[in-house]
């Protein structure tokens, strides 16, 4: 039964390297099979458990040392936290100054408020929506402290041009340039500290690059307030932080990129490699995934889009937040500029101690599980919240800015609470697409949220009551966030599995051993909440034809859509000659030879056949030439086709709709064709028909997968079938085994028969 | 691959280039800039964040400067060199006047030219967007030369609260 179940590689290869594989016949020596599985399941057990402990996570009972014995043991110094974090309070010290100094600069300028606040808006924008190709740009290369210290200048250099603005025109332009530069911060920075720092420091290190954040909010208005004291004018003030920002570039200028994950991914790959016995570096094969095809990946890890949806509620809470503030300090504590600045300045003190505080514990929590930092983090999100929205009702100012200052502070510590095991569950080269995505989640979903939501509330109940209403959805982002925790551990594992195959491939294709055209392993996938498939694995070799049977609902139409990128698993993978192309687009997999079939919809109705085939051609990048030979191939095949070239397609027949979607294979030549439901609906004479034809595609060296209900119609023309019911692979082996299994073509017998008693005059299948 | 990393040495430095030509083309000047405060005007009343009641009366004291204020509340001032028309909207039927602005149009506006180094302020608009809120209220000094322009780019600021019957 379980023939190929745990397949990466051919059938041809050595049983004993692969770990079972291979054409086992049904029901033949189950148990040394079901001893071999287990065996592979143990090793990836193994496997699995090494990976976690080289991400820091397990190995509770070994002792943490402090943080300089930690990096002197890895021979890293704190330089690349330090420099980070001087670039990350420099980027503060700039947004500070473009909100203290807005009125003096509108002043002299003579620019409406409201431009003004919009030329402020569209930096935030652009800072969000930069991130995303500034994330794309270190995608493929790891250079990212190369972008970190080129944007560092950059913004020095647009911060000191700040004050030589004339006109809203050049403000506008340098707030989007500066934007753009700064943007690098939310992609690239945390991925890179990441990198840079073995696990077991990497909380502590996250928090003191977090403490840099906190510092820049302090100093900003300091040195804003030294510029007043000496006499500058907000010019003056531009040009001396553009020197600040210059001296903190230079100082970060001797960054380099460690590479991707040098030290998680990279070990787990070391610890696999020396499991298989080799410890040569492999070339690295793999599809890669494109920009969007990584953010579609992330956005499919369960733990991600929790964190994300609750990262989007904190950004309504917070986004807004500040400004808020201003307005409560100033309406109910008649606290002038000078006041406001002081306090904002000394709120985030409390920040920094709570950072210091956490680290260690935090790093001893990631080690003994995961979950937990998420649940701190989810607890200290409710409880940060909850003290901001106390605190609006203190009547003492003590009262009141102690808990703004704990629930600043909590906040602050829910951040690298929350971005490690976030940024761990992630392959290190996508983790600054993740970095530019929780950016535009907390600004541009939640903070626009925030905006439209509290202006209302502001009108209603004053400042106040909007501050106060900002811990409602705050409390409920900590709830979402704590779910989380259930699914972080699993996401952990999927990526360590996804580490270890590719390394097992790797090994594999080391030792000469062939690999099967594609393997599908351990494939989930769902629609919404309902899952179709579990746990699906499936092997098709070079120029095979196999049959996938099933009852009506078993998840063989899924399974294809999986295949061929129109749908993507939740779990497992899709390897298509020994590549993961699992998240690769379906427009891809065409160009690397994969090409479905759907069953009874092959065709664009309002076209004719010659042009259905035509577009395909051109869709597809072939030439005139190619396309035009490719529709004489058709219509050799087909002369039925060829009678009805100028007909418009859906004024074919079943079988001629049929006919015409399996001729795009001369058009397209795959290397595997994906047909679903051949013989739906269709006459037995027609679909007699059909089959010659695939099997005349296949005698051309394409493989095939069939898809069908029909045992007969399959089972004719395949000499390996799969059969699926209610979402799980029950037989795997040669279709002549099947026939001896009634218990499982019962069921299939039993609907044909029933679908045949419903249609009166249609024979069972 | 030698191609390779040339382009990458150059990405840096394009990209410094591109940032620094973007930001000088439109909008910048290195001439008249004002980088140190200018001290000529101090305001003396209203203190900052102070609450007033209505009427009551600015006063500043001016050094080294004998031509016209422009005070403006609760809105941004005009340009640098340009005249008060500029204060006046495009579509505004002032406009068709050669005297456009006169000191009923201004004074409509709550923007109030004068030669003296004080202003007795009768009525101001209540800004208050609900009745916990405070009326505050900022207004803006500018300088006019001779010829009626704004001189240089200096402008002062003050912030102040008015207290109404009703708050």
């Amino acid at each position: 039964m379980a023939g190929r179940r745990r397949a990466l590689v051919a059938p041809t290869a050595h049983m004993d390297e692969v770990n079972g594989n291979g054409h086992t016949p049904a029901g033949a020596v189950l148990s040394d099979e079901e001893a071999a599985i287990a065996a592979v399941d143990a090793a990836s057990e193994r496997l699995r458990q090494a990976g976690r402990e080289a991400l820091g996570v397990g190995g509770a009972d070994e002792s943490l040392g402090s943080l300089r014995q930690t990096l002197a043991a890895s021979g890293v110094g704190i330089y690349p936290a330090f420099a980070l974090g001087l670039l990350v309070a420099v980027d503060q010290l700039q947004l500070n100054a473009m909100t203290i100094m807005g009125p003096e600069i509108t002043a002299a300028l003579g620019i409406p408020r409201p431009a003004y606040a919009l030329v402020l808006v569209l930096k935030t924008l652009v800072v969000t929506v930069a991130a995303l190709p500034i994330a794309a740009v270190v995608q493929r290369r790891a250079r990212r402290a190369a972008v970190s210290i080129t944007t560092a200048f950059a913004w020095a250099v647009l911060t000191a041009m700040t004050g030589f603005v004339v006109s809203v025109w050049g403000l506008l332009f340098i707030a989007v340039a500066a934007g753009a530069a700064t943007a690098s911060v939310r992609s690239v920075h945390q991925p890179l500290l990441l990198d840079s720092y073995p696990p077991p420091a990497r909380v502590r290190i996250m928090s003191f690059y977090r403490g840099f954040d906190n510092v820049g909010e302090i100093v900003g208005p300091v040195m804003i307030g030294v510029c007043v004291v000496l006499g500058l004018t907000w010019r003056g003030a531009f040009v001396g932080l553009g020197v600040v920002a210059a001296l903190a570039a230079l100082v970060a200028s001797r960054l380099r990129d460690p590479g991707f994950g040098t030290w998680d991914t990279e070990k787990v790959r070391d610890v696999v490699r020396s499991d298989a016995g080799g410890t040569e570096k492999l070339d690295d094969d793999e599809v890669r995934l494109g920009f969007f095809e990584i953010a579609r990946r992330l956005l499919m890890i369960p733990t991600i889009r929790r964190i994300l949806a609750a990262w989007a509620v904190v950004g309504m809470m917070l986004a807004p937040f500040l400004t808020y503030l201003a307005f409560f300090l100033q309406e109910r504590w008649g606290m002038g500029t000078g006041a406001r600045a002081v306090f904002s300045a000394v709120t985030p003190l409390f920040g920094i101690v709570g950072l210091r505080l956490f680290g260690r514990r935090g790093e001893e929590l990631f080690r003994e599980d995961p979950a937990r930092l998420v649940r701190l983090s989810a607890l200290l999100m409710a409880v940060g919240v909850g003290a901001i929205g106390l605190a609006v009702f203190m009547p003492v100012f003590l009262l009141m800015a102690l808990l703004f200052g704990a629930g600043l502070g909590a906040v602050s510590v829910m951040i690298p609470a929350m971005a490690l095991p976030m940024y761990s569950i992630v392959p290190a080269h996508m983790r600054a697409h993740l970095g530019a995505l929780t950016g535009i989640f907390f600004t541009g979903v939640g903070g626009t949220a925030g905006l439209l939501l509290l202006g209302g509330i502001d009108r209603r109940f004053g400042t106040a009551g909007a501050i106060c209403s900002l811990a409602l959805p705050g409390i409920a982002a900590g709830f979402v966030l704590r779910t989380a925790s259930r699914t972080v551990n699993a996401d952990l594992d999927r990526m360590l599995d996804n580490i270890v195959e590719e390394e097992e491939i790797r090994a594999l294709t080391a030792k000469g051993v062939r690999l099967p055209m594609l393997a599908c392993r351990n494939i989930d996938f769902s629609y919404g909440q309902l899952q179709i498939l579990f746990g699906v694995n499936f092997t098709v070799d070079d120029g095979e034809m196999v049959a996938l049977l099933g009852t009506n609902g078993a998840g063989k139409s899924t399974l294809l859509r999986v295949i061929s990128g129109l749908g993507l698993p939740s779990r497992g993978s899709v390897r298509f000659r020994g590549a993961d192309i699992s998240y690769v687009d379906a427009e891809r997999r065409v160009g690397f030879g994969i090409s479905q079939v759907p069953g009874g919809k092959a065709v664009f109705g309002p076209m004719t056949v010659v042009n259905n085939l035509r577009v395909l051609g051109y869709a597809h990048g072939r030439n005139s030439k190619a396309v035009d030979e490719g529709i004489e191939a058709s219509f050799d095949a087909f002369p039925r086709l060829a009678e009805r070239r100028n007909q418009l397609a859906a004024t074919l027949s079943g079988g001629e709709q049929q006919m015409l979607g399996l001729a795009t294979a001369f058009i397209m030549r795959p290397r595997l064709l994906l047909i679903d439901e051949l013989s739906l609906g269709l006459a037995p004479k027609v679909v007699g028909e059909l089959l010659d034809m695939v099997r005349r595609i296949n005698a051309q060296g394409t493989a095939v997968v069939l898809v069908e209900q029909s045992v007969n119609v399959a089972l004719s023309v395949v000499d390996h079938a799969y059969f699926m019911e209610k979402g799980e692979v029950r037989f795997d082996g040669k279709a002549a085994d099947l026939l001896a299994r009634p218990d499982l073509l019962r069921s299939v017998f039993l609907e044909g028969a029933s679908k045949g008693f419903a249609k009166a005059g249609d024979s069972p299948s | 691959m030698s191609r390779v990393r040339a382009t990458g040495r150059r990405a840096p430095a394009l990209a410094l280039v591109l940032a620094v030509a973007v930001v000088l083309l439109p909008g910048c000047s290195v001439q008249g800039l004002g980088f140190v405060r200018d001290t000529r005007i101090s305001i003396e009343a209203p203190a900052d964040n102070a609450t007033v009641r209505l009427p009551f009366e600015l006063r500043w004291k001016a050094t080294d400067f004998d031509g016209r204020f422009v005070v403006f509340f609760d809105r941004s001032p005009i340009r640098p060199n340009q005249t008060l028309r500029a204060a006046v909207p495009e579509d505004d039927p002032c406009r068709t006047e050669p005297e456009c602005p006169d000191e009923a149009w201004l004074l409509d506006r709550n923007i109030y030219v004068t030669s003296e180094p004080m202003l007795r302020l009768e009525r101001l608009p209540d800004e208050r967007t609900n009745n916990r809120a405070k009326d505050r209220h900022e207004l803006t000094i500018i300088l006019l030369d001779e010829s009626g322009r704004r001189s240089g780019e200096s402008a002062f600021v003050r912030e102040f609260i008015v207290e109404r019957e009703d708050g």
